[in-house]
């Protein structure tokens, strides 16, 4: 039937006189064009493709095990075998209120974290960048990240020798009959401390990348700037901040991402010292949940939970750092 | 030996054991939804009879290669003075057959080099080398979690008591082999150094009713309250005989100006001086009482709290979870410590080098009120030693003779090298005898193959001056107050949802012994523990208990 159909138009065609083109099919050209790009890209690809196959294998193909927040999973029986239990597990954490308080802890923290933390590697990388000489500035740039390298056991027991009941600050107060401060032992000043202890393990390394956004900064901008008139406050404000704001944001993107991650060894670390109603964030609650007491779907559901929000933190944030005229973490065009 | 080796083997404790089946067929039917015939048996399981337990458990054939200087009191440990002259060979034949053995242990010590003689030298004596994989004792409990989950073990895992993973019984089967053929009855004499080891220890590593595990003998007491005997003796102090006088000694001590605190977290101490029953026990009228709700643990936790409140805890211990307590105590900051008993000789080989006047020595019996003290038992087996579940016959059995060479006792060439590595290169032997570490052996011998196995629990150590006399003396004049605990033996594993309220509770307790809650909040924190599932776990060790006819 189809050639049939054909053998007039073809016909037609030898009687007609030259052939005109028939175009392609969109199709057609989509899988050229496809080619072509391929025979041009392919060492990209393949340069590209085991960072493909690590980010499949260890960060996407592990998500399918959230499937054991809706089962009585046991890892002795797989998941394969375990039961479905629904939302069983969402429904006994939502009614925990040892989840909730550890949910407020967090929050709350990061919250403070935010305010306290956030702006201080941002006012450091200042700082050290209207330092004129650049050995002292080096110097000090490897003395304050230095300590993003010391284990937490290591920060910890460091700020209980300064600040503990027998440490130095204390032996000082006592032998001069001032009293004591007990700062590591008390849960109402806890987030004090631990975004302390975070300032100082941290702070001189979240400063690095605003140094570098700050080292792309054009001289002439400032050089036309002063030559307008513009003292240092006027530099600072007209040319150097509105170069960082694009790496503000998109770190505070990030941030926000990571909002119900405020840490791990910190917090367990200190727990005997102020008490969990202080102590228990939702990384600790699922340590604690999972592995220690084998209760591995309860924990994954908080697990999920903790995920499924920080999504939602992290595309709102986005969204209105795109309505505000930033570029957020990405866009779509 | 023998005597502490069978004289606590009765019916009741060979029915202790039999629990381990009943208790956890006790959880069958909270476990079963998620258990599989491939992942044990914890559902729909039977109770075992004493026939059957009879039947599984090694015939105890006892063998001894020197003489104790100090035979065992009433159940208590022998000592050895000295430590003996001439040893044996007791392993004849190599063990090994020349391959590479994988082993998982704990270490709670800073790790040894890799590139260890010790090793070679152990390893040569044994026909094959035992590739250790030691983790961090702090980290164990997660690390075998996550192994036994993603089924990744190495040959031979070493399991303590206090971090068997929940659910463990759900992985026993599947995980391990079953060791009932390799050695139950007479068929352990196939392995006379573990033929050796005391009855009570086995039929702890009995789950799922069959013999999973190699066991590591345990000492008779878990726990002591250790105070600075020189310091004592400096300062003119008489250990306590009650409550009060255990609070005015902290009294005396205490005395930050001189960088002095009475005491670490002895809360431990402070309940067993309460004599607070463990864990769970009945009442006058039969019913089961948990620990925490006794008038007794209510006297121990205001006693305690008051030592937190008046500044007797040091602050380091105070401001920590972990504490730093045994630095502080070998440092004279604090003067009490609770530890358990290898504590003691750990703590005199870190210090005697330095400090040849270091004494620690535990407090003699005493009670709150002068009456006659508790002192609980610990479980018979501290650590056991499992074997991977898919090795061949002959594997099980050339493991099983790794096993048994290093469970051999004091007097025997191979406990030697286990314990102190090539006499003239590791250790030297001191006028008396005695072996002492050189530096090249403090560098490189750390527990391990002592952890693969071990020989009953003895006292030696004669190296340190007082410390067998002092360590048997002690157990001699405790070991009439020893009481089991109602659960001793058992087998017990709580229905996953519940394993929480430990925790739980502990959680809130601390909150009432450091001061950030009232004491008075105490009943108020029970009946929350109630509430949230100690009701229902009181019920669970109820019938735990029936069934185990406790």
């Amino acid at each position: 039937m189809t050639l049939h159909a054909a053998e007039p138009a073809a016909g037609a065609s030898t009687q007609a006189g030259p052939r005109e083109p028939v175009p392609p099919s969109r199709a057609a050209l989509r899988r050229a064009d496809r080619r072509r790009r391929f025979r041009r890209d392919w060492p990209l690809l393949l340069m590209v493709a085991p960072t493909i196959l690590v980010l499949g294998a260890f960060h996407y193909l592990p998500l399918l095990g959230n499937v054991i927040a809706f089962q009585d999973y046991s890892p002795f029986v797989g998941i394969l075998e375990s039961p479905f239990v629904g939302f069983a597990n969402f429904e006994r954490l939502f009614g925990d209120p040892d989840f909730w308080r550890a949910t407020a802890n967090t929050l709350g923290i990061t919250a403070f974290q935010l305010v306290f933390f956030f702006p201080v590697p941002i006012v450091l990388a200042l700082l050290i960048n209207s330092l004129l000489s650049a050995r002292l500035k080096l110097f000090i740039q490897s003395v304050v990240y230095l300590p993003h390298f010391f284990s937490w056991v290591l920060v910890i027991t460091l700020f209980q020798q300064m600040l503990g009941g027998a440490g130095v600050v204390n032996n000082f107060l006592r032998r001069n009959d001032l009293g004591v401060i007990d700062l590591m032992t008390n849960p109402d000043t806890f987030i004090l401390l631990v975004t302390a202890e975070g300032i100082w393990k941290d702070a001189g390394w979240g400063m690095i990348i605003f140094l570098a956004a700050l080292s792309t900064v054009n001289a002439d901008l400032y050089e036309a700037a002063a030559v307008d008139g513009a003292n240092r406050w006027r530099r600072l404000w007209h040319v150097t901040l509105p170069a960082l704001v694009p790496v503000i944001v998109l770190l505070l993107i990030m941030r926000l991402g990571d909002a119900l991650s405020v840490g791990f060894e910190q917090f367990l670390l200190q727990r005997g010292a102020v008490g969990v109603n202080a102590s228990e964030v939702l990384d600790t609650y699922v340590y604690y949940e999972g592995v220690v007491n084998g209760d591995f779907a309860y924990a994954g559901a908080a697990g999920l939970f903790k995920g499924v929000v920080g999504l939602l933190l992290v595309l709102g944030a986005n969204k209105a750092a795109h309505l505000l005229g930033q570029q957020g973490v990405y866009s779509r065009s | 030996m023998n005597a502490f080796s069978e004289a606590r083997i009765s019916r009741r404790t060979l029915l202790s054991a039999l629990g381990a089946g009943a208790a956890v067929t006790a959880a069958g039917p909270l476990l079963s939804a998620c258990s599989s015939g491939g992942g044990g048996s914890t559902s729909g399981g039977s109770v075992t009879s004493e026939d059957r337990l009879t039947a599984l458990l090694p015939s105890y054939s006892p063998i001894e290669y020197a003489a104790p200087d100090l035979p065992g009191v009433q159940g208590s440990v022998p000592g050895y003075t000295s430590y003996p002259g001439e040893l044996i060979r007791a392993v004849t034949e190599t063990p090994g057959t020349g391959g590479e053995v994988t082993a998982m242990t704990p270490a709670y010590w800073p790790l040894a080099p890799s590139d260890n003689a010790y090793y070679r030298a152990v390893n040569e004596r044994l026909g094959a080398e035992v590739n250790f994989s030691v983790v961090n004792g702090s980290d164990y409990a997660a690390r075998l979690n996550a192994q036994l989950a993603g089924g990744e073990m190495p040959e031979l895992t070493v399991i303590p008591d206090w971090d068997v993973p929940a659910r463990f019984g759900e992985a026993v089967g599947g995980s391990f082999t079953d060791l009932t053929e390799y050695l139950q009855g007479d068929a352990v004499a196939a392995y006379p150094r573990l033929a050796n080891l005391p009855t009570r220890s086995w039929a702890y590593c009995v789950w799922n009713e069959g013999l999973r595990a190699v066991p590591t003998p345990a000492g008779l007491f878990p726990l002591a309250l250790y105070h600075r005997h020189d310091l004592f003796q400096q300062a003119g102090l008489a250990p306590p005989q009650s409550a009060d006088d255990l609070y005015r000694l902290c009294t005396e001590i205490t005395d930050p100006d001189a960088g002095r605190w009475a005491c670490g977290n002895i809360f431990l101490e402070v309940k067993r001086m309460f004599s607070v029953p463990a864990e769970w026990s009945r009442d006058s009228a039969g019913n089961l009482v948990n620990e925490a709700e006794t008038e007794a643990f209510a006297e121990a936790v205001a006693f305690m709290a008051r030592l937190f409140e008046e500044g007797h805890v040091h602050p380091t211990v105070a401001g920590s979870t972990t504490g730093q307590e045994k630095e502080l105590f070998e440092s004279g900051a604090l003067w009490l410590f609770s530890d358990g008993m290898g504590a003691w000789q750990e703590a005199l080989a870190r210090q005697l080098p330095a400090n040849p006047n270091f004494d620690m020595r535990p407090f003699p019996a005493f009670s709150h009120d002068g009456s006659e003290p508790v002192y609980y038992t610990q479980e018979a087996a501290n650590l056991m030693t499992f074997i991977r579940s898919d090795l061949p016959r002959e594997r099980v059995e050339e493991l099983l003779r790794i096993l048994d060479f290093c469970a051999a006792p004091i007097g025997s060439e191979e406990n030697y090298l286990v314990n102190y590595g090539i006499e003239g290169e590791h250790s030297e032997r001191g006028a008396d005898g005695a072996p002492a570490l050189t530096d090249l052996g403090s560098r490189e011998i750390t527990i391990t193959y002592g952890f693969l196995a071990k020989p009953p629990y003895i006292v030696d150590q004669s190296q340190y001056p007082g410390y067998v006399e002092a360590m048997h003396a002690w157990e001699a004049e405790v070991a009439p107050f020893q009481v089991d605990k109602l659960t001793d033996g058992l087998r017990i594993e709580e229905p996953p949802r519940l394993t929480g309220l430990v925790q739980q509770l502990d959680d809130q307790l601390q909150d009432l012994l450091r001061g950030r809650r009232p004491v008075s909040e105490l009943p108020s924190v029970i009946e929350g523990w109630r509430r949230d599932g100690g009701d229902e776990m009181r019920e669970f060790y109820a019938q735990a208990l029936d069934d185990a006819g406790r």
